[in-house]
C-alpha cells in the first residue's frame, strides 16, 4: 500500500447527535463555535481536516464575502475561506 | 566527500535531491529562492499541467545538491490529479532518476497545530527530514512564544528557525544539508489517524510550551476596509483597473520602442543586404521573428511584477475571495480572475498567469477560455474593421455607434470565454469529484523583493527559452509562403510590373505567392462567410500575430500607403467567382470578419504558450480547433444577420 492510500483510509466522522450541533456554514454570529465532525466520510472530509478543522478545536466566522459566499472562518491560528458547500460539511456545537 | 552513508540507489552526491514540502503561504517559495537563486528551473512533471521548480543549491564544501519546490499542500492525502503527481513524487520520483533522497518540512510557527499534521504525514515516508520553522518572528508579533529546542526534541527531528531574509537560519539549513544521512529520526513515527495525530499534535505543543498566536490585529484592521462590503469591492476594481492599466498602457511604449528599435534594424539590413530576397528574409523573416519575440516580454515582466506584489502582500488572496461567486458562475474559482484580466492585455501573460491555481483542471479550463478575452493585438483589426462598417459620426447622445460596437465585441469576448471555460471545466475529467474550494487568507506581509525579481526573471527567462523556437518559425514559414515564388526582374517585366516601383513588386508577389494560392484554395471553405482569397490571406498571415491582417491586406489591396489601407479595401472588388465585381467589404461581411476575429484563435504565440504551459500539444490543438470552428459559425451567423438588416 502507497501511503497515499495508507493517508486515504483515515476516518474522520464523529457521531455526535447533540441537540445544539449545526454546520458550520448556517453559523450566524461571530461567536466560536466547537467543531464535532463532519457531515460525511470522505476525501473532502479528511482534506478538511487536514486544513485545521480539527474535532475539539473552535471555528468562528470572520466575514462574508459581498454575495454571502465564500465565508471566512477562523481557525487554528488562520483563515480559512470555503464556500457555503464545503462549509455545511463541518458540524459545530454553539458554545 | 564520503558515500558509504548514501542510500543505495545514489552514486554520487553531485546528483543528492532534497524536497521541500510545505502548505502555501508557509514561505516555501522564499526559503527556495534564498537556497537557489537565479539558478531555478521551470518545468512540468511529466504529463501534467502542474509546474516543477527546482534549483541547485551549492553547499559549503563546494558541491551542489538539487532543490526541489514541490507545490504547496496541507496533506500528503491527494484529492486531485494534480496532488497525486506529489504523491507519486514523494514516493517513487517523477521518473527513474529524480528520486528524492531528503525531506524539508515547512513548519508555519503561526499555524504550528495544522503544519504539525503535515509533519506527521511526512514522517511516514521513508526519508530523512529536517523541519524548518518559519514565521516566528510573526509568532512573537501576535504574542505568542514555543520552545524550539524542545519542539525538535518532541518531534523527533532537528527544527531550524529561518525567518525570511535572514542569512543564518538558511546557512545552518545548508549545513544541515551536507549530510543528510546524518538526520534525527523519532524512535517511533507519530500517528495519522484523526484522532491519534490530534493528541499527538496536543503533547507536542505542550512539550513545547507552544504560547498561540493573538488573533492578527494588524491584518485584521486592513481586511476590515480592504474585505468591507463597499469599499472593499470599489478598493477592488481600482486595483484591478490599475492592473490592467499598467499591463495594457505602461507596456506599450515600451512595445513600441522594441518594435521601431527592429523596424530599424530590419531598414539597415534591408539597405546592406544587395539580395533582394535575402535582405527581406532577414529583415521581414528573422528579425521580424526576434522582435516578434521581445516584444511580448514588456507585458510579461510586468504581469509577473504586479502578481508577484499582489501575491506577496496577501491581497492576490483576498481578490480571489472577492470574486470568487462570479466566477464560480464560470465554474472557475476566484483565482482564475487574475488570468483572465490579464488575457485583456494579451493571452500570453495570461495563460502564464494560470500557474497561480492549484487545480490542473480549472489551469486548462482557464486556459481554454482565455485567448477569447480582447487581446491588444486585436485593436488594430477592430479599428481598421469597425472603421470601414460604419461612419465616426454616429452617435445615440454621448456614445458614438463606433465606440458601442467595440464594447460590444469586448463584452461578447469576455462572456465568451467564461462560456467557454465552463464547458471546458464540464468536460475535462468528468470522472473526478467535485474538488471543494479553500484557500488561506495570509497575514498581510511586505513582499520581498528578492522574490519579485526571481519571479520576473523566471518568466522572462521560461518565455524566451521555449516559445522563441515556435515563433520564430512560424514566421520564416509565413515569409516563405507570402513571398515564394520569388520573381525576378525578367519575371516582373513579363507581367508588366515596374521593378522599381517597391508597393507594386510587393503586391505582385503576394497576389501570386503560395499564401495566394492557399487563399484560392481554401476560398469554397469562406466563401459562405463573404471573404474573399485576399481576405484568406490576411487570415492566413494573421497567425503570426492577429496585427499583422491590417498591414497584409494593406499590401494585397497594392494600397499606396500600407498604413492607411482603408480607402483602398472600401473600394476592393470580387476577382472572381460569382460576385465579380462586386464590393468585398460589404457590412456583413465586414460583420463577419469581425467575429472571426473575436473567437479564432490567430496566434501562434498563444499556441506555442499553450503547448509549454500544458506541456503537451493536445489542448493547443483542440484550442486552435474547437475556436476555429466556433469563429466560423458565429461569423455566418453575424454574416446573415447583419445581411438581414442591413
Amino acid at each position: 500500500m502507497t501511503h497515499a492510500e495508507h493517508l486515504g483510509q483515515r476516518q474522520c466522522v464523529v457521531t455526535g447527535g447533540e441537540s445544539r450541533t449545526c454546520s458550520l456554514a448556517e453559523l450566524g454570529c461571530s461567536c466560536p463555535a466547537k467543531i464535532v465532525g463532519f457531515t460525511s466520510d470522505d476525501q473532502i472530509a479528511r482534506r478538511l481536516f487536514d486544513l485545521g478543522f480539527t474535532p475539539g478545536e473552535l471555528a468562528a466566522l470572520v466575514r462574508k464575502a459581498p454575495m454571502r459566499d465564500p465565508l471566512v472562518f477562523s481557525v487554528g491560528g488562520s483563515q480559512i475561506v470555503l464556500r457555503k458547500r464545503e462549509a455545511s460539511r463541518i458540524l459545530v456545537e454553539q458554545q | 566527500m564520503s558515500c558509504h552513508a548514501e542510500p543505495p540507489t545514489r552514486a554520487s552526491t553531485a546528483t543528492r535531491r532534497i524536497a521541500l514540502v510545505g502548505s502555501p503561504n508557509a514561505g516555501k517559495t522564499t526559503l527556495f529562492n534564498s537556497l537557489t537563486g537565479l539558478r531555478a528551473k521551470t518545468g512540468n512533471y511529466p504529463g501534467v499541467t502542474v509546474a516543477r521548480y527546482e534549483g541547485a543549491h551549492t553547499l559549503d564544501g563546494g558541491s551542489d545538491v538539487i532543490v526541489e519546490d514541490l507545490p504547496g499542500t496541507y496533506s500528503l492525502d491527494p484529492i486531485s490529479p494534480d496532488e497525486q503527481v506529489v504523491a507519486g513524487v514523494l514516493e517513487t520520483g517523477a521518473s527513474g532518476d529524480d528520486r528524492i533522497d531528503a525531506l524539508v518540512v515547512l513548519l508555519d510557527a503561526a499555524n504550528l497545530r495544522r503544519s504539525l499534521g503535515l509533519l506527521a504525514q511526512v514522517q511516514q515516508l521513508p526519508h530523512p527530514v529536517t523541519a524548518v520553522l518559519t514565521f516566528t518572528d510573526e509568532l512573537a508579533r501576535r504574542g505568542g512564544s514555543l520552545d524550539v529546542e524542545a519542539l525538535s526534541r518532541a518531534v523527533g527531528v532537528r527544527a531550524i528557525p529561518v525567518i525570511a531574509g535572514d542569512k543564518r537560519g538558511v546557512a545552518s539549513l545548508s549545513r544541515a544539508m551536507e549530510d543528510v544521512s546524518s538526520w534525527k529520526r523519532p524512535m517511533v513515527p507519530p500517528p495519522t489517524d484523526p484522532a491519534g495525530v490530534a493528541d499527538w499534535a496536543t503533547s507536542v505543543l505542550e512539550t513545547a510550551s507552544f504560547r498561540a498566536p493573538g488573533s492578527d490585529k494588524r491584518t485584521s484592521r486592513i481586511d476590515g476596509v480592504l474585505l468591507h462590503p463597499l469599499w472593499g469591492t470599489v478598493i477592488f476594481f481600482a486595483t484591478m483597473m490599475a492592473f490592467f492599466q499598467v499591463i495594457f498602457t505602461v507596456a506599450a511604449p515600451l512595445q513600441d520602442g522594441i518594435e521601431t528599435f527592429f523596424a530599424w534594424l530590419g531598414g539597415v539590413a534591408r539597405a546592406n543586404i544587395p539580395i533582394p530576397w535575402l535582405s527581406s528574409l532577414v529583415a521581414d523573416a528573422l528579425l521580424g521573428g526576434v522582435g516578434g519575440v521581445l516584444v511580448f516580454l514588456p507585458q510579461i515582466a510586468l504581469l509577473f511584477l504586479l502578481i508577484s506584489l499582489l501575491e506577496g502582500s496577501g491581497y492576490l488572496s483576498r481578490a480571489a475571495f472577492l470574486m470568487d461567486k462570479v466566477m464560480g458562475w464560470a465554474g472557475l474559482e476566484g483565482r482564475a480572475f487574475v488570468a483572465l484580466l490579464s488575457s485583456m492585455a494579451c493571452a500570453i501573460p495570461g495563460i502564464m498567469a494560470t500557474r497561480t491555481l492549484p487545480s490542473a483542471k480549472d489551469r486548462i479550463a482557464t486556459m481554454m477560455g482565455a485567448p477569447l478575452m480582447t487581446c491588444s493585438a486585436r485593436l488594430p483589426v477592430y479599428v481598421l474593421l469597425i472603421g470601414m462598417l460604419v461612419p465616426a459620426d454616429i452617435r445615440f447622445g454621448p456614445v458614438g455607434l463606433q465606440g458601442a460596437i467595440m464594447f460590444g465585441l469586448y463584452l461578447l469576448g469576455a462572456v465568451s470565454a467564461m462560456m467557454s471555460a465552463w464547458f471546458f471545466k464540464r468536460i475535462i475529467g468528468r470522472s473526478g469529484v467535485g474538488l471543494p474550494f479553500y484557500m488561506e487568507m495570509p497575514s498581510y506581509r511586505l513582499p520581498r523583493a528578492r522574490t519579485i525579481v526571481v519571479s520576473v526573471w523566471d518568466a522572462c527567462k521560461s518565455f524566451l527559452k521555449k516559445v522563441t523556437s515556435i515563433i520564430m518559425l512560424t514566421t520564416i514559414i509565413l515569409w516563405g509562403l507570402l513571398n515564394f515564388p520569388l520573381r525576378s526582374d525578367a519575371d516582373l517585366a513579363n507581367a508588366g510590373v515596374d521593378a522599381r516601383d517597391e508597393v507594386a513588386v510587393k503586391a505582385y508577389v503576394i497576389d501570386n505567392s503560395v499564401a495566394a494560392g492557399i487563399g484560392r484554395a481554401v476560398s469554397p471553405v469562406f466563401e459562405p462567410l463573404g471573404f474573399d482569397w485576399r481576405i484568406n490571406v490576411g487570415v492566413l498571415s494573421s497567425l503570426a500575430a492577429r496585427e499583422v491582417f491590417v498591414s497584409t491586406l494593406g499590401q494585397v489591396a497594392a494600397a499606396e500607403d500600407p498604413e492607411d489601407p482603408v480607402a483602398a479595401l472600401t473600394n476592393m472588388t470580387h476577382t472572381d467567382g460569382p460576385d465579380i465585381g462586386e464590393k468585398v467589404f460589404t457590412p456583413s461581411t465586414i460583420a463577419a470578419l469581425l467575429v472571426f476575429f473575436v473567437y479564432a484563435l490567430q496566434c501562434m504565440s498563444t499556441l506555442g504558450v499553450m503547448r509549454r504551459e500544458t506541456g503537451t500539444w493536445k489542448w493547443p490543438v483542440i484550442a486552435f480547433v474547437y475556436m476555429g470552428g466556433l469563429a466560423w459559425v458565429m461569423a455566418w451567423i453575424a454574416k446573415l444577420a447583419v445581411g438581414a438588416i442591413a
